[in-house]
């Protein structure tokens, strides 16, 4: 795929964001600004609300405190499709795929404003014409992830790191300019780690900006321009990895007073 | 047109019917993945309101004292389109009602529960469709006109027609990306809005299309029996269609169709034809125990049933790709329930 598809924009704007479950808050007051075209990423210990706080900037919760800004867009309190739709998606911590359908339908669902989603465009058939165009796309993306020996393949034949590139494929498939990865290095084996790592690169080298959540430091290091640091549904510190690692309150949040060394990998 | 014949037509005529309703459940739950376990109630819906436009108003129908809404005594064509129309109506209706954040198994749920709530309220408050009786004396198309033998001809023929009609755009349908949509929306909701496509709007385009089948249907039962009543859309009749289904091929038109034919065809009325020796009312009650066991045999040897479901075909396959013919068959597509772990899915809102 080349890069100059996607447009150098994509920012991504969250003001004092804060939501609670029943009574629990599991973010509260949180303010973070991604420009376009950067590598934002969050750590933090377990059930310090990264995830949660990707499900309210996505659109899986609608209702929270707080305002998001896509770009110029206020999206606070919108739908998932519809926020996927003007150009941010996301991904989800444990992989999600049309199970029982082939690699390639995986991916054909996904082309954005398809024609023959519609009832009329359906019957009448008019679809046809346009298909071969997402064809051609989908089967580039699936090449270009190494999926083409499998293309015919259920998704649910896949391995653990097949399954994260079709993700892939099927995100940039929609022409994304921003988007949310929810840790998606995990179930991945070290073998294709260094792929996804790769294929993870291209996308800042194509200009989509990254707001990712993920548990392992070195990735983090080598993919994000910008680190935030949540523990307890706050953003506690904020920086480049290298100087975060320096962080007491991040090593303490993080990995408890005793395990400092952890950190210098 | 001897005894056997007539026979003969009657059994085209309530096949074509049954795979009207089986292709329209298939529509909304082999395809879409919606449990509507009211499905026989938009059918009774489409036979009522086809049965009141059709008769005179109450009162001036020479028929005693039936009590009835409406009577708008229309001919052929337009009592059939009002009763196709109104079951689309009350289908919106229901979605409206029953979709909003409800998910596969709450859903299954409220719509039995609403399937049972009219079936009491239409039995017992007897001024909308004459109660526990029913409507009567619907006229049938052209049934003055015509013959007897000519006239059931006639109807065997209309229902194969529209049959065909309605099993051709749904073919079509399944083959666009319209039909990809559904089965994704089937495997996962959520996933379905992540990639920017309303789930709210393919799953209600996928009810209401199941809705214009039943309510096909049910127009053409009541303008050949000439009456419907509470006792043609007892709950039960939803699970023996939910049957068909499976035991076809849920998600595939063609499995419908077979699985219609094989229950009641084949199972229902050629069980009726052996010379069992039982108490005549005995044997609606064996049928129904055979339905269930069919249904377990299917689902425990063949769970993607008699005729599975396609992989999605594209032109020009990779040659190199492991979608080997053994492989397809060893893998047949998840099992008729799988939609139900949906828990992973729940949100909190």
């Amino acid at each position: 795929m080349s890069s100059n598809e996607v447009l150098p924009q994509g920012s991504i704007r969250v003001e004092n964001l804060s939501k609670s479950f029943g009574g629990v808050s599991a973010v509260s007051d949180v303010s973070l600004s991604v420009p376009a075209g950067t590598f934002y990423g969050i750590i933090g210990p377990n059930g310090s609300g990264k995830s949660t706080l990707l499900d309210c900037i996505s659109g899986v919760h609608t209702s929270y405190g707080g305002r998001v800004h896509f770009e110029d867009t206020d999206i606070s309190g919108m739908a998932l499709h519809k926020i996927a739709s003007l150009g941010m998606l996301r991904t989800f911590q444990v992989s999600r795929l049309f199970e029982n359908m082939s690699v390639l339908s995986n991916v054909m669902v996904a082309a954005p404003e398809q024609e023959g989603e519609g009832l009329f465009s359906a019957i009448s058939g008019s679809w046809r014409k346009s298909q071969a165009g997402h064809l051609t796309r989908a089967r580039s993306l699936i090449d270009h992830y190494e999926l083409t020996r499998v293309e015919e393949a259920y998704a649910s034949e896949l391995s653990g790191g097949q399954r994260r590139l079709l993700e892939l494929a099927r995100l940039l498939m929609m022409r994304p300019r921003a988007v949310l990865l929810d840790e998606p290095f995990a179930g991945v084996s070290p073998v294709n780690r260094a792929r996804l790592l790769k294929q993870l690169h291209s996308f800042s080298e194509a200009g989509i900006t990254v707001l990712m959540v993920e548990h392992r430091l070195e990735l983090v290091e080598e993919l994000c321009d910008k680190v935030g640091v949540m523990a307890e549904g706050k953003i506690i510190a904020e920086g480049a990895m290298s100087d975060l690692r320096q962080d007491r309150a991040v090593l303490s949040a993080y990995l408890g007073e005793f395990h400092k060394d952890a950190l210098r990998m | 047109m001897s005894n056997v014949n007539y026979y003969l037509v009657t059994l085209v005529f309530f096949g074509a019917v049954n795979g009207l309703q089986a292709i329209g459940l298939d529509m909304q739950f082999g395809q879409a993945g919606i449990f509507n376990f009211a499905y026989i109630v938009l059918v009774a819906v489409g036979a009522y309101a086809t049965g009141i436009a059709s008769i005179h108003p109450a009162g001036h129908s020479g028929l005693g004292a039936l009590t009835y809404i409406g009577g708008f005594g229309w001919a052929f064509p337009w009592n059939m389109l009002f009763g196709v129309l109104a079951t689309v109506v009350f289908a919106f209706i229901l979605t409206s009602i029953a979709f909003r954040r409800l998910r596969h198994d709450y859903l299954a749920l409220t719509l039995v529960t609403i399937g049972s709530a009219l079936l009491l309220l239409i039995t017992n408050q007897v001024n909308i469709f004459n109660g526990e009786t029913g409507i009567v004396g619907v006229p049938g198309p052209w049934q003055s006109q015509l013959s007897s033998s000519a006239w059931y001809i006639t109807m065997g023929g209309l229902a194969l027609f529209i049959l065909a009609v309605n099993a051709y755009i749904f073919w079509r349908i399944q083959r666009a990306p319209l039909g990809r949509l559904f089965k994704a929306l089937r495997e996962d909701e959520i996933l379905v809005a992540s990639l920017g496509k309303n789930p709210a709007r393919v799953k209600m385009t996928a009810f209401l299309l199941g809705a214009v089948s039943a309510g096909l249907a049910g127009s053409l039962f009541v303008l050949f029996i000439g009456g419907w009543g509470v006792g043609g859309w007892q709950p039960g009749e939803t699970f023996v269609l939910f049957a068909a289904v499976l035991l076809g091929g849920r998600g595939r038109l063609t499995g419908a169709l077979l699985g219609a034919f094989v229950l009641y065809e084949v199972f229902l009325q050629g069980s009726s034809l052996l010379n069992i020796p039982l108490a005549p009312g005995i044997l609606p009650a064996v049928q129904q125990l055979f339905v269930g066991i069919v249904l377990l045999v299917v689902l425990w040897l063949r769970p993607a049933g008699l005729l599975p479901e396609h992989k999605e075909k594209f032109p020009g396959a990779a040659a190199t790709s492991r979608g080997s013919k053994r492989r397809r068959i060893a893998r047949q597509p998840r099992p008729a329930l799988g939609n139900m772990n949906s828990a992973k899915e729940l949100s909190v809102e």
